[in-house]
């Protein structure tokens, strides 16, 4: 089992200014949030000294005011990172050179949600037809209009 | 005709099946399946399943049709050759079922195929089609 | 030699369900495959935010036809998580047993047809043949041969009478034993041998950056496995072993999954015995308090990861779903270069497809 000190740590390390910070959710998971441009920093963190080989998926979705992203890892237990967006700037790194698995998983994010990966090799429909026209279908209805 | 009979009867006899999965979510795709193993075993009844739609007499299909499969499912119909039966089979293909309001999801088989034959269930039950493919085919 | 493309699918004789598998051969030799999914995209998860958490149980139970108890196990995990329920122990028995027998009949259901796409048609109809005992079982337990609507929020539907637990007990014993004779088919026999060995080799490696999971990772050396590694329902209680073998290719995924076959009679048994009483479910509120939970459960393929976002209201905010087959279909065009034509088959049966279940 993972120790939450070390993890949360290690990603107080990757970002100079202590704005991480980690919480325990619902079932022991735990929750960071991460500013979009120290999310690969925050990544290798975890990679390499929380030792989180395994990226579960990442979810995308809209509340509304912006976009989030987030990122789970497990390795017995469960570590989320989120990333906010703003709608009009939906756009972040990419990982997939860092972890060949979230090249379909950013796939997904982007034409589910609209959001730009930076970098990434290919963002052509996983899901969703190639003559898919309309606006990514989840986001929320007042955008789709 | 003596030659019609004997057409109308050796397809009675022998119908062979070709099977696509239009956007269905596995079940009763698994349950068509199911006919040809021992408990089932349409092969007793004649009913051969077929890999090419070029050999096939009846077109089985499960699931609602998706946005992608559709050219697919029209291809495949347009290949098999006259006279040819389509099942829907399941409620997904019979109506869209529970995911008719999908943004991927066209509905039913109808939306794009003419349709002889609906069998309901989710999943439909193996003696359901088999009870299907044979009123089918005293249809015929 | 000139390069030939060969395209396999959406509708082929060796896929069950419709996928688009792209091969670029030299002879005999491929040198590349691609893949497209997305034939059976349905939109489950924006499906799901129409309808109430009640409504939506019966909606995931549709994400896949073979694996659909662990769907709604997870899903009510996650809900119930979010509420604070803990649901009564002899619920998370009978999820167990469900979930359990599910894993068999999906273990079986896979051996047919890497039988069938390695010519091997006997075993296919011998294995499909003796999956109708389980399915019985569960259609005896629920009501439904492939769909149970076994769990509820806040436990489950069904109960186990004691009639019923005699005759699982009866049932699973002359199940075992058709086991042990696969076995020692799957031992013995040459031509399986020489169509499963050394094919489709897939390194721990590949399983780590890919995010493989499941008996296919356990195959390749990996030993997670989320009932023992994040134990959920009520694996605490019970024993089994995780199995894993360190070959890597075909031939070991069978073999680990016929020793899951094994271990889950021997885990469907534990529960007969020790099945506790009580009331079958807690009732569940129509609205869930606003917060975010993941649960992972292990399906028959390995890891399944649910996130369920509440915001209040008696419809989820937004739902994720990460079925296990997608990071093996992102493995399987690493797969197949290098492989002669006639191996495509037992590398794509044998990875235990379930494409439904990626495309949701």
């Amino acid at each position: 089992m993972m120790d939450m000190d070390r993890i949360s740590d290690a990603l107080q390390r990757s970002c100079e200014d202590n704005s991480i910070r980690l919480r325990e959710g619902l079932g022991g998971e735990l929750f960071a949030d991460v500013p979009p441009g120290k999310l690969v920093v925050a990544v290798r963190a975890i990679l390499q000294e929380g030792h989180f080989h395994h990226l579960s998926t990442i979810s995308g979705l809209d509340s509304g005011q912006e976009l989030e992203v987030l990122y789970h890892f497990w390795s017995g237990r469960g570590v989320t990172l989120r990333v906010r967006c703003p709608k009009s700037r939906a756009s972040l790194p990419t990982l997939a050179g860092l972890i060949p698995a979230a090249d379909w998983y950013e796939r997904e994010v982007h034409e589910l949600l609209g959001i730009e990966f930076a970098g990434h090799p290919d963002l052509s429909p996983l899901l969703l037809p190639d003559d898919w026209d309309a606006p990514p279908p989840l986001l929320s209805r007042e955008d789709a209009q | 005709m003596i030659v019609e009979r004997i057409i109308r009867w050796a397809r009675r006899r022998s119908p062979w099946v070709l099977h696509f999965n239009s956007g269905g979510c596995n079940g009763c795709d698994i349950e068509f399946l199911d006919l040809l193993t021992p408990r089932y075993d349409i092969e007793r009844l004649g009913i051969l399943k077929e890999a090419s739609p070029r050999h096939a007499d009846i077109l089985i299909c499960t699931g609602p049709v998706t946005r992608q499969s559709r050219d697919r499912l029209l291809r495949i119909y347009e290949q098999i050759p006259e006279p040819k039966w389509v099942a829907a089979v399941g409620a997904c293909a019979c109506s869209g079922g529970i995911f008719a309001e999908g943004y991927n999801v066209l509905g039913g088989i109808d939306r794009v195929l003419p349709v002889s034959m609906y069998v309901p269930g989710c999943p439909c039950r193996p003696e359901a089609m088999i009870d299907a493919l044979v009123r089918l085919l005293e249809s015929i | 030699m000139s390069r030939i493309t060969i395209p396999i699918g959406p509708q082929h004789p060796l896929l069950k369900e419709p996928l688009s598998l792209v091969l670029e051969a030299i002879g005999e030799r491929i040198v590349s495959a691609s893949m497209r999914i997305g034939y059976v995209h349905r939109g489950i998860e924006l499906l799901c935010q129409r309808r109430t958490y009640v409504q939506n149980v019966h909606l995931f139970e549709r994400v896949c036809g073979i694996c659909s108890q662990v769907h709604t196990t997870a899903y009510c995990q996650a809900v119930e998580a979010l509420l604070g329920l803990e649901i009564p122990p002899r619920a998370a028995y009978i999820r167990v047993l469900m979930c359990e027998l599910e894993r068999i009949h999906s273990h079986l259901l896979w051996l047919g047809v890497l039988a069938e796409a390695i010519g091997f048609t006997t075993i296919f109809m011998y294995a499909w043949r003796d999956r109708e005992i389980v399915l019985d079982l569960m259609e005896e337990l629920s009501g439904g041969r492939v769909s149970h609507s076994a769990n509820i929020i806040g436990g489950v539907r069904i109960g186990v009478s004691s009639e019923q637990a005699r005759l699982l007990e009866g049932q699973l014993a002359t199940f075992a034993e058709q086991m042990e004779f696969f076995r020692e088919l799957l031992d013995r026999d040459r031509s399986f041998h020489r169509r499963t060995q050394n094919v489709g080799y897939m390194s721990l490696e590949m399983v780590h950056s890919y995010g493989v999971v499941g008996p296919a990772a356990r195959s390749s050396g990996c030993t997670v496995d989320v009932r023992r590694a994040a134990p959920y329902a009520a694996y605490p209680s019970l024993a089994f072993e995780v199995i894993s073998a360190s070959e890597g290719d075909v031939w070991s995924r069978a073999q680990v999954r016929l020793m899951e076959i094994m271990q889950s009679l021997s885990i469907c048994n534990q529960v007969i015995e020790a099945l506790p009483g009580g009331p079958l479910a807690v009732g569940a509120p129509r609205r869930v308090p606003p917060g975010e939970v993941v649960t992972r459960c292990e399906a028959p393929r390995g890891e399944l990861i649910y996130y369920v976002r509440s915001d209040g209201s008696e419809r989820p905010a937004r739902i994720k779903v990460r079925t296990p087959t997608l990071p093996m279909l992102m493995v399987i065009s690493h797969l197949l270069p290098g492989l002669e034509t006639a191996d495509v088959a037992a590398v794509m049966a044998g990875a235990d497809l379930c494409v439904a279940c990626a495309d949701r």
